[in-house]
């Protein structure tokens, strides 16, 4: 007997817990969440003095509310809750039980049902007048309010608090937040931004007691946070970030999914916008300007050098027909032959060139009996060949010969080409029907397209092809090769390319920045296919880039080298003369402030800031160096560089204290932005943008009203230049109230309606 | 009754092995140490859920009194909430003890062998300290010489004289234990 009586002691023990805690039987309190919301303001939260009454079931709350109708009684014998600034209120109240609502600013209270919920919003209407229509609208979304990003160039800086509810609070259990950012304009997600972790204290501790568990392999111990996480007690999370690599021409936000897991389950998942696309861009109005210092050409003139050209082309040269001698009546024979010879001619002359090979083949058309098209072929190839040949210089030895005779396949593809697809077709089936040469002609001289059509096309297969190889160490004087640049076609094309000299010659003269950029272009190419870029080129076309606010970063960076001191030159090997040639300068003064143009240009401040230490220690590398610290955002944590930035001009002065974003700041922008003798255009768009920034910040309530009346600078602003309008709607550095009112202002006074009586 | 215990501690010996070292707490029961009972366990996590007590008492002189006792307590325990070593669990125990009591003039000399339920919560007190409170009732098998004192010698021959089933309580306690990483 005393046994069972045990056993049953014990059982009422192991759940004596549970029970006291409300978790096997129901009816026990909870930890609610009210969130109340102004009905008459789009349901925007309720910031009034309130207070919640929590009563065991909803027609205790009826009676109460009835009696504070009457007799404006608070209810003595129920628990009471302040409303918090933010329109919340966190109670312990009985699921099954109600709440009365009431304040100063009601007439009468409300009340309502719990229904089960843990999550209420209510939703008041006639605030200051009477009370009694309320909607439970739905779900309270319980994360913070969205906080703007700060825009500094191409990255987004941004922070928020998390709030970590008392209902969902537990020691054994982990909130993750796992956020995401996304382009604003496509909605495409941009990156995934690290995850934030609370985990319980129990948490914490009993998960090194798993089976297998090893710490290192929680990919997410890396992102907990120090603060932990205890039943139901309220904590936070520090959320702060930044986006880099953004493009400067879109927006972005980042909405963060939230999860509450204990050892088994997720019992809590939701999701909240902690950046909104609006962001702040406090230095927006930043007078700054970076300019890249010029290079010497000489620092990396290149010597002339024996280079070896490779030179293709063909002679479309006219026989007399059947034999090897060209065509006397054809002048352009003679013009041919003639500039070929010259080419040759102008290299061997030249001190050191030679033409270290040359081929050549000769072809003959297909029409006549193969034998002797074939004798033909080679008579003429040799007719060109002896010709070459004869230029005093040229060494036999180095030319190749070739001769072929054009198969009917050719001609076929030539017709067809001219869009003559039935003779081709005909020529094709002739071809394939025999594979003997004479009896294809025979046939094919028989098709009745043969003397109209084929007969145009076989002397263009009466050609003479060659290609020649050619080194040369004359240096072109500057002027030959402008003028090789301006009237040789095959130049200009790219077909023959200059040496990298010449290329040097040309950046000093060709002053049209389309025909530098291209000429600069082809140089980085030469020199990249040899293997070793040249800065000047790199230079030139980095600059051609910025003229045209075109950037790349990746064209001066093997130039640059942050374990060199500024201008550090490499020196390669010592000459027979005993001077030692400058090989590569790394971190020219002029290479990399043309970097930092081009980082600058695309908002990559930071790695502007890291390169102005390869800069030579001067005051204006100082001045570059502190602003491009401020522009990445340095003036927040720095009062040196804050002070310097403003003591710049009046402008920079209100910038930055204005993008300080405190009231003690705010108060020094408005000084500085009244100042007459600073700024003595006090209609300036820009003056009057910083003040309705800095001004609505003070703003405990904004609606139209206020901002036609009593705040104007924005109105003002915008009327002389909607460009400012625009600008505004994408401000995070105006409140989304804000942004809404002025709209609404801005439709009035686009409507005429601004003069009405009552504005 | 010894090669039963032999037997037992040969078998959780060989089921140590075959798990994976883990995580290994040695405690002991503060309430049987009141009692001048010494008394170690030691516990072995072998699942997300799964865990392996062992507890080995012994006494010879309780609190003076001539009572001997020595007991061996294997049990597999449960844990409810997902993590081993912490809140709710329920075990399976296994007991196998000898013992000689002499309780006013009756004499209790004899083994059980016998099973029940254990139910328990542990608290975690820091990163390696736990505090466990827990309970089991279960059904044992005695055989056993059960006489009074001053029975005559020829009495006292080697032949139980008493066997039986009992349900009784056979833990009850609160184990302070440390966790042997």
């Amino acid at each position: 007997m005393v046994g069972k009586k045990i056993v049953w002691l014990l059982l009422l023990l192991f759940v004596g817990k549970d029970f006291c805690q409300g978790q096997i039987f129901g009816g026990s309190d909870k930890l609610i969440t009210v969130k109340l919301l102004n009905k008459d303001e789009g349901n925007t939260p309720l910031l009034e003095s309130l207070n919640v009454f929590v009563f065991n079931t909803p027609s205790q709350a009826y009676e109460a509310a009835q009696l504070y109708d009457e007799t404006s009684e608070w209810p003595k014998s129920a628990k009471n809750y302040a409303v918090s600034q933010d329109g919340v209120c966190s109670l312990t109240a009985p699921l099954k039980g109600g709440i009365m609502i009431a304040g100063l600013s009601m007439e009468k209270a409300y009340y309502g049902r719990i229904n089960g919920q843990m999550e209420l919003a209510v939703s008041l209407s006639g605030m200051g007048r009477t009370v009694r229509q309320v909607d439970i609208t739905a779900k309270a979304k319980l994360g913070p309010r969205p906080q703007p990003g700060k825009r500094f160039g191409n990255k987004l800086k941004f922070e928020n608090d998390f709030p970590v509810l008392p209902q969902y609070a537990q020691t054994n259990a982990r909130v993750v937040l796992a956020p995401v950012a996304l382009d604003c304009q496509e909605g495409d997600t941009f990156s995934i931004p690290h995850p934030w972790v609370m985990d319980g204290g129990q948490y914490k501790t009993t998960q090194r007691r798993r089976m297998g568990y090893d710490e290192e392999n929680d990919s997410l111990i890396v992102y907990r946070v120090d603060e932990t996480m205890e039943t139901r007690q309220r904590a936070s999370i520090h959320v702060a970030d930044s986006l880099e690599k953004l493009d400067m021409d879109k927006s972005y936000r980042c909405d963060i999914k939230y999860w509450y897991e204990d050892y088994n389950i997720v019992y809590f998942q939701d999701s909240f916008n902690c950046v909104p696309c609006e962001a702040r861009i406090p230095l927006r109005f930043l007078e700054f300007k970076v300019d890249s210092k010029e290079i010497n050409p000489e620092d990396y003139r290149k010597n002339p050098q024996p280079e070896r050209h490779n030179q293709p082309g063909s002679l479309s040269l006219t026989f007399v027909v059947g034999k090897a001698e060209l065509d006397s009546n054809d002048s352009t024979n003679f013009i041919q032959l003639d500039k070929l010879k010259s080419e040759l001619s102008s290299i061997l002359n030249s001190e050191d060139g030679t033409v270290q090979q040359f081929d050549i083949l000769g072809q003959s058309s297909p029409d006549g009996r193969y034998a002797v098209n074939e004798r033909l072929g080679y008579d003429r190839m040799m007719f060109a060949f002896n010709e070459i040949a004869s230029i005093p210089g040229m060494d036999r030895r180095n030319m190749t010969k070739e001769s072929r005779v054009a198969d009917w396949e050719q001609v076929a593809d030539s017709l067809f080409a001219d869009s003559l697809k039935e003779c081709a077709e005909q020529v094709r089936a002739i071809i394939r029907s025999t594979s003997n040469k004479d009896a294809q002609f025979l046939r094919i001289a028989k098709l009745p397209c043969y003397e109209k059509e084929i007969k145009k096309i076989l002397p263009r297969l009466r050609t003479v092809y060659y290609q020649y190889q050619y080194e040369i160490n004359r240096a072109f004087s500057p002027i030959e090769v402008l003028e090789r640049w301006q009237t040789d076609k095959d130049f200009r094309s790219g077909k023959r390319e200059f040496a990298l000299y010449e290329f040097g010659y040309l950046f000093d003269q060709v002053k049209d920045p389309k025909e530098l950029e291209i000429l600069a272009r082809r140089a980085y190419r030469v020199s990249k296919n040899m293997g070793n870029p040249w800065p000047l080129a790199a230079y030139h076309l980095a600059q051609c880039y910025l003229k045209r606010d075109t950037c790349d970063t990746t064209l001066l960076s093997p130039f640059i080298r942050f374990d060199r001191i500024p201008n550090f030159k490499r020196y390669g090997a010592q000459r027979p003369d005993g001077t030692r040639p400058v090989e590569q300068i790394i971190n020219d003064e002029a290479i990399v402030s043309t970097q930092i143009v081009m980082m600058v240009k695309m908002g990559n401040f930071e790695e502007g800031y890291g390169l102005t230490g390869l800069l030579p220690k001067t005051e204006e590398s100082e001045k570059l160096r502190k602003f491009l610290d401020c522009l990445n955002g340095g003036y927040e944590d720095s009062e040196q560089i804050r002070n310097y930035v403003a003591s710049t001009s009046p402008m920079n002065c209100a910038v930055i204290y204005s993008a300080m974003n405190n009231r003690m700041f705010d108060e020094m922008a408005m000084e500085v932005l009244d100042d007459t003798m600073l700024f003595p255009n006090q209609n300036d768009p820009k003056i009057l943008y910083l003040k309705a920034i800095v001004s609505g910040r003070s703003l405990d309530f904004v609606d139209e009203y206020v901002l036609s009346e009593d705040n104007t600078y924005l109105l003002e602003c915008c009327k002389q230049d909607e460009r400012y309008y625009r600008m505004a709607r994408n401000d995070g550095d105006f409140t989304e109230d804000y942004r809404k009112a002025f709209d609404k202002v801005w439709e009035m006074y686009k409507n005429g309606e601004l003069d009405a009586p009552g504005f | 009754m010894r090669r039963s215990l032999f037997l037992m501690i040969t078998m959780l010996c060989l089921g140590s092995t075959a798990v994976r070292a883990q995580l290994l707490a040695v405690k002991t029961d503060a309430l049987m140490d009141v009692l001048m009972v010494p008394n170690l366990n030691a516990e072995l996590v072998v699942g997300e859920r799964s865990s392996i007590n062992a507890s080995v008492l012994f006494s010879h002189k309780i609190y003076g009194k001539d009572m001997k006792l020595m007991a061996l307590m294997p049990e597999y325990r449960f844990w409810f909430n997902g993590r081993p070593m912490t809140r709710e669990f329920v075990g399976l125990a296994v007991i196998g003890a000898e013992y000689d009591l002499t309780w006013g003039k009756e004499v209790y000399n004899g083994n059980a062998l016998g099973a029940g339920l254990t139910f328990g919560y542990s608290f975690n007190l820091s990163n390696r300290w736990n505090l466990e409170c827990y309970g089991s009732v279960g059904a044992i098998y005695y055989d056993q010489k059960h006489y009074y004192t001053g029975d005559h010698e020829e009495y006292l021959d080697n032949r139980n004289n008493s066997r039986g089933y009992a349900v009784i309580p056979f833990k009850l306690g609160v184990s302070f234990s440390y966790i042997i990483r």
